[in-house]
């Protein structure tokens, strides 16, 4: 091969190894401790000069497998520490079980993948009860016509151009007491008018709660009757007679 | 026969309608009806399906059954069905489902160590994936979470429940590969005994 791209295409010291290893088996050679420690550290130091995460997995597999080659390299004369000996072995074992276990487990990988696989072609439905057992919208009468909609959405509207009224903020908020004391006398005057004309003066929100809320004051003393076709219409409103009322509102 | 037909058309409408697989028991209470008849519904229903040529059949999965599509209808279904085009879990993420569906319940450290690599984002997206949840935290510093395998990844694997998993002895490496790795790491030479 005359271009020759090294990429880590495997997963961890395990894979690694794994990979290291059955490639030789593939090959029908047997890969020696001493080759395969020498292609493990190899890789590592490609993994450092591509900027790979060496995590410290890979170190400490690498420590056990110099460990081992170092134990070879010595002379066989009975010299050695038992203890770190069998420490060692215990080492080398649990390294061995580890990537019999990882190997095990990617074999059953391969067949949860094709079981996934086969399964995946029986598509379920995948909207169901969740959305029959949801409450359908309550059925309605529409309560406007065409016109009126167009009507509605123009007064909307039309009401939204004035919203931005930063001039006015301000935190003074109209009293519903003088509210009530200015309708009294305007509706004397004025008989029969609308909720509307009697706010028309008002340019904020509040001022139009406040005398709303004045209105239906006037309307529980009986001094004004109070009428509404339907949602959309004018609030009529009828003087009937100012009364001498005591309230909290009339001290 | 009448009632026999009212019940059948009952069972496949439930099945139509519900969103995961259903017991054989919740159908049994719903149907007012004893397994020994549920259970050969169940079957007709299958017959029923097969021999009208209809695109559905019935499969039991994760301990319950549903109405799914035949697999010869899975060309046709890529535009329409969302499962039919659902993305491939990598192969990380499989080794990560396989350790936690015979390990379970099992930690990321455990799982870290089986693999010997971190497994947090192979974890992370199978549970975004509604394959494995938490089961627990153990009572360890960090309080580490144990993963399970949910309903959803039995359906998906096409298991009524855990013990259909294939055994894990009959994956257990071929003598070959076992012969390579003793070979390379037990020089008997050097072995001590």
């Amino acid at each position: 091969m005359a271009y020759h791209v090294k990429t880590a295409v495997f997963e961890g010291p395990l894979d690694l190894l794994l990979q290291l290893i059955t490639r030789h088996q593939v090959e029908v050679t047997s890969l020696s401790l001493t080759d395969l420690v020498s292609e493990y550290l190899t890789h590592l130091d490609d993994m450092r000069q591509m900027d790979l995460e060496v995590t410290s997995e890979f170190l400490l597999i690498a420590a056990t497998l110099i460990q081992l080659k170092v134990r070879r390299l010595l002379p066989d004369d009975g010299e050695v520490d038992l203890d770190e000996e069998l420490a060692l072995m215990e080492e080398r074992d649990r390294l061995l079980s580890r990537l019999l276990t990882c190997v095990t487990f990617k074999d059953v990988a391969a067949v949860l993948a094709a079981r996934l696989e086969r399964t995946n072609r029986f598509v379920p439905r995948s909207t169901g009860l969740d959305q029959a057992i949801t409450p359908k919208p309550v059925e309605l009468t529409m309560p406007i016509d065409l016109a009126g909609l167009a009507a509605l959405a123009q007064r909307v509207m039309a009401r939204q151009v004035q919203e931005p009224d930063l001039d006015h903020l301000d935190l003074e908020l109209p009293s519903v007491q003088s509210a009530i004391d200015e309708l009294r006398g305007r509706i004397a005057d004025a008989v029969d008018t609308s909720f509307e004309e009697l706010v028309e003066h008002c340019t904020r929100k509040v001022e139009v709660a406040a005398y709303f809320l004045a209105l239906l004051e006037l309307a529980r003393w009986g001094m004004v009757e109070l009428a509404q076709e339907d949602w959309l219409s004018e609030i009529e409103v009828r003087f009937r007679g100012d009364a001498q009322v005591v309230s909290e509102w009339t001290r | 026969m009448d009632s026999m037909m009212d019940t059948l058309g009952a069972l496949e409408a439930i099945l139509f309608v519900t969103e995961s697989p259903v017991p054989t028991a919740e159908l049994c209470e719903v149907l007012e009806l004893g397994p020994e008849v549920v259970e050969p519904l169940i079957a007709r229903l299958e017959e029923t399906l097969n021999e009208r040529g209809s695109g559905l059949t019935v499969r039991k999965a994760a301990g319950g059954w549903r109405l799914y599509t035949k697999s010869e209808a899975y060309p046709y279904l890529e535009r329409f069905a969302s499962s039919a085009t659902a993305r491939k879990l990598s192969g990380a993420a499989l080794e990560a489902l396989a350790v936690v569906a015979y390990r379970q319940p099992v930690s990321r450290g455990q799982l870290s160590e089986i693999r010997g690599v971190d497994s947090d984002s192979s974890l992370r997206s199978l549970e975004r994936n509604g394959l494995i949840e938490e089961a627990a935290r153990l009572p360890l510093p960090g309080n580490p979470a144990v993963y399970r395998t949910t309903g959803l990844f039995l359906e998906k694997m096409g298991l009524d429940d855990l013990s259909q998993l294939p055994p894990l002895a009959d994956h257990v490496p071929p003598a070959s590969i076992m012969d390579a790795l003793e070979s390379t790491f037990r020089d008997p030479v050097t072995d001590v005994d």
